[in-house]
């Protein structure tokens, strides 16, 4: 069997994104304790969208599949998808944010604030 | 058959430029073997020889493919054409356009162009049959006007090949 092609344009992407909502610091915290510990070693240091390297000016922060991106370039891709470029996992939509820094986690409403 | 929209694509963004030289540079040191990129000062259009793999029916063949980058690279996927003659595929058209998911709905920015050249040789070394996709006269007709194929909508279903 061989690719059957249409040809006509593809309909846009739905705007409407399902929202992820804010959990309090501490409780998402010791819920991805043990994730942020699993990042791979592989290109550990490169962001794997620009190929740059993390700096503090801009930092790593991992998704909970544990993979790590500049927060700048993963959220530029999710306003296209929402699944990880490494893995293609989707989100679950579940409580918990979709973002960590090493550290501190990331709220839809932390980002907002940074203002990318 | 090279794509006309291509000429007209807007110029590379910064974050497009910085990542594209830096693919350049991996691409020099650690090239993707049975690949070879002829270097231009156009950053924005790569051509590229592919051999044909030991062992496989395209042994000792050599083809062409051309990449074009988006403005937006690497959120948006390049457009990835075998120039004229494309190999005989079941997902190859007659126009050079490639029927494989990564380079339209399955696109991430984790991908280089050193990795849709591994996939592209994969694609190629595993079929069996030397032919056109049964719709080709139907869709190469339909792209006479210079339709990119990343215009195209596309149906997977066959990953066999």
């Amino acid at each position: 069997m061989v690719c059957e092609t249409n040809i006509q344009q593809i309909p846009s992407e739905e705007s409407s994104k399902k929202c992820h909502p804010d959990i309090p610091l501490m409780v998402a915290l010791e819920k991805v304790k043990s994730k942020v510990n699993t990042i791979s070693e592989d290109d550990e240091d490169i962001c794997p969208i620009c190929l740059e390297e993390y700096t503090s000016e801009n930092p790593r922060i991992v998704t909970k599949c544990s993979h790590h991106y500049h927060l700048s370039c993963i959220y530029e891709w999710n306003e296209r998808s929402e699944t990880c470029p490494v893995c293609s996992k989707a989100p679950d939509y579940d409580d918990e944010p979709k973002w960590y820094l090493v550290g501190v986690v990331l709220t839809n409403r932390f980002t907002s604030m940074l203002q990318l | 058959m090279t794509g006309s929209s291509a000429s007209s694509r807007k110029v590379l963004s910064k974050i497009a430029t910085n990542r594209l030289q830096k693919e350049l540079v991996e691409w020099q040191v650690n090239p993707p073997s049975g690949f070879l990129h002829k270097v231009t000062d156009n950053l924005q259009r790569w051509v590229i020889e592919v051999y044909g793999a030991q062992g496989t029916i395209y042994a000792g063949e050599k083809y062409q493919l051309q990449v074009d980058f988006p403005e937006h690279y690497p959120m948006e996927a390049p457009q990835v054409i075998f120039l004229h003659p494309a190999p005989l595929h079941p997902h190859i058209y007659s126009n050079g356009h490639i029927c494989l998911d990564i380079l339209y709905d399955s696109w991430s920015p984790a991908m280089t162009v050193s990795s849709i050249c591994i996939s592209i040789l994969s694609m190629l070394s595993s079929s069996t049959v030397k032919e056109r996709p049964e719709d080709n006269d139907r869709y190469v007709k339909n792209c006479r006007n210079g339709r990119s194929p990343k215009e195209t909508r596309w149906w997977f279903h066959d990953d066999k090949v």
